[in-house]
């Protein structure tokens, strides 16, 4: 495996415009780096997103190179794995790639545009700037956005449909019923903000400082979108070798904090003698936790056979996590499941490689807790 | 088509490519009825029309991520499940 890891060295956030962009990182993101130099053997200087940030790694590469990077903490500093190759199993050839390229410059957090229109100040500035139109996508995000963390499979099937994940499918399905309007969502709703933003923001129009304040939310708006695009488009190219790779960033609430549950699923390309129930799924959930910290699961689903194995950073998290076990196996039994593992480990969660194809099922990153295929 | 042979590949994908564009053209006019712009190119919006839809996944997986989800909720919450817990 040419995986590396780079810890980026948290002084360089006291420069403008590091800490927001710090803050909209996620576990799962990908991003492109180039190197703008090594000034002393374990050091780089790259340049992600517009930011020139220092970097800690045992990697040697070339002034100019370009790396691509994959989010895999936050805490204490953010970690960065370098991604074997770029787009594999996509000719560089393919226009898609350049798409691609340009999501992954711009892509930010879900959150960052919700965080600005639910602080009740920047709202009221924001919204007298985008005019009355704007009120009503912003009230309708606002109630998304208030949703609590999916605990029925109800509830987890309706964040899924708000994800934005089907804007364009259920915009077709629209069209060929002639049923008219397709259901707000949040990529529909943050588009409708930018669209506004943007004509807001034509030159001349506002006064300076409002100027800035229509560009910090555009920024957002633009950013939240890359990010869900990038998650749709991951998921054609899955589709093209007859798997599912859905990926979907579930804003909640808790309490007053407003939180982000990352949710990747993964069917394998079914074989023809893999049909229906034996088709195998995987499934990895992660939040970064008030409470519990940085947590995540990995889960296994064939048939009515379970596996789930819950990674924590904080060895308290595990340790509450395995007092909770027990009642979640009496709930998975109650429904149905056998379960086969089940347990709390510390540590990252090992994630998929969010790229355009996932990892072949023999790599460590497949199989390194969940050890039996079920 | 210049003669009587069969369409050579360029035109099918130059058809199969306008096919596409017009299609991403009407979710494109359907998105700016509802007051937004999809903000992407049309190969792109045609791609994703693809993305199915969420009752795709079985149920069985719905039930597994909510009980999980569900265990995690109660751990931050520091709050016991009870029976009547929706989850």
């Amino acid at each position: 495996m040419n995986e590396i890891q780079l810890a980026m060295r948290l002084p360089d956030a006291a420069r403008p415009g590091l800490t927001p962009w710090l803050n909209t990182l996620r576990v799962g993101q990908t991003l492109q780096a180039r190197v703008l130099e090594q000034p002393a053997q374990g050091q780089l200087l790259l340049r992600i997103a517009g930011h020139d940030i220092a970097a800690a790694t045992a990697l040697s590469v070339n002034r100019g190179s370009v790396l691509n990077l994959q989010v895999t903490a936050l805490q204490p500093y953010p970690q960065m794995q370098v991604l074997e190759s770029f787009a594999r199993g996509v000719e560089r050839s393919d226009p898609l790639h350049a798409q691609f390229t340009a999501l992954l410059a711009r892509q930010g957090s879900v959150l960052a545009p919700l965080l600005l229109l639910l602080d009740t100040a920047k709202r009221v500035k924001i919204l007298s700037l985008l005019g009355r139109d704007a009120a009503v996508a912003s009230q309708r995000l606002e109630q998304l956005a208030s949703a609590a963390i999916p605990r029925d499979p109800g509830a987890l099937r309706e964040a899924f449909e708000n994800s934005g994940f089907f804007l364009e499918s259920s915009l077709l399905r629209a069209l060929g019923s002639g049923a008219g309007s397709p259901r707000d969502d949040l990529k529909s709703l943050l588009l409708r903000l930018l669209l506004l933003a943007r004509q807001a923001s034509q030159p001349g129009t506002v006064a300076p400082a409002d100027a800035a304040t229509l560009d910090t939310l555009r920024l957002a708006l633009e950013g939240a979108v890359a990010g869900v695009t990038l998650n749709q488009l991951r998921a054609q190219a899955a589709a093209q070798q007859a798997g599912i790779y859905w990926a979907f960033d579930l804003p909640f609430r808790l309490g007053e904090a407003l939180l982000n549950l990352g949710v990747v699923i993964r069917r394998e390309p079914q074989g023809a003698r893999e049909a229906g129930d034996d088709a195998e799924w995987k499934v990895w959930l992660r939040a970064l936790l008030p409470r519990l910290g940085e947590v995540g699961a990995e889960i296994f689903l064939r048939g009515s056979r379970v596996s789930v194995v819950f990674h924590a950073a904080e060895a308290a998290s595990v340790t509450a996590i395995d007092g909770a076990l027990g009642a979640l196996r009496q709930a998975l039994e109650h429904a149905a499941f056998e379960v086969v593992v089940l347990r709390a480990v510390q540590g990252a969660l090992p994630y998929p490689d969010a790229l355009w194809a996932w990892p072949a099922a023999d790599s460590p990153a497949a199989a390194r807790h969940v050890d039996e295929r079920i | 088509m210049t003669g009587p042979e069969a369409p050579s590949r360029d035109a099918g994908a130059t058809r199969g490519d306008a096919q596409a564009g017009s299609k991403a053209a009407r979710m494109e006019a359907l998105a700016r009825r509802e007051g937004f712009a999809l903000d992407q190119d049309a190969m792109v919006t045609d791609l994703l029309s693809n993305a199915g839809e969420a009752s795709d996944l079985p149920d069985s997986l719905y039930i597994l991520l909510s009980e999980v989800c569900s265990c995690l909720y109660h751990l931050e919450a520091d709050a016991p499940r009870t029976d009547d817990d929706p989850g």
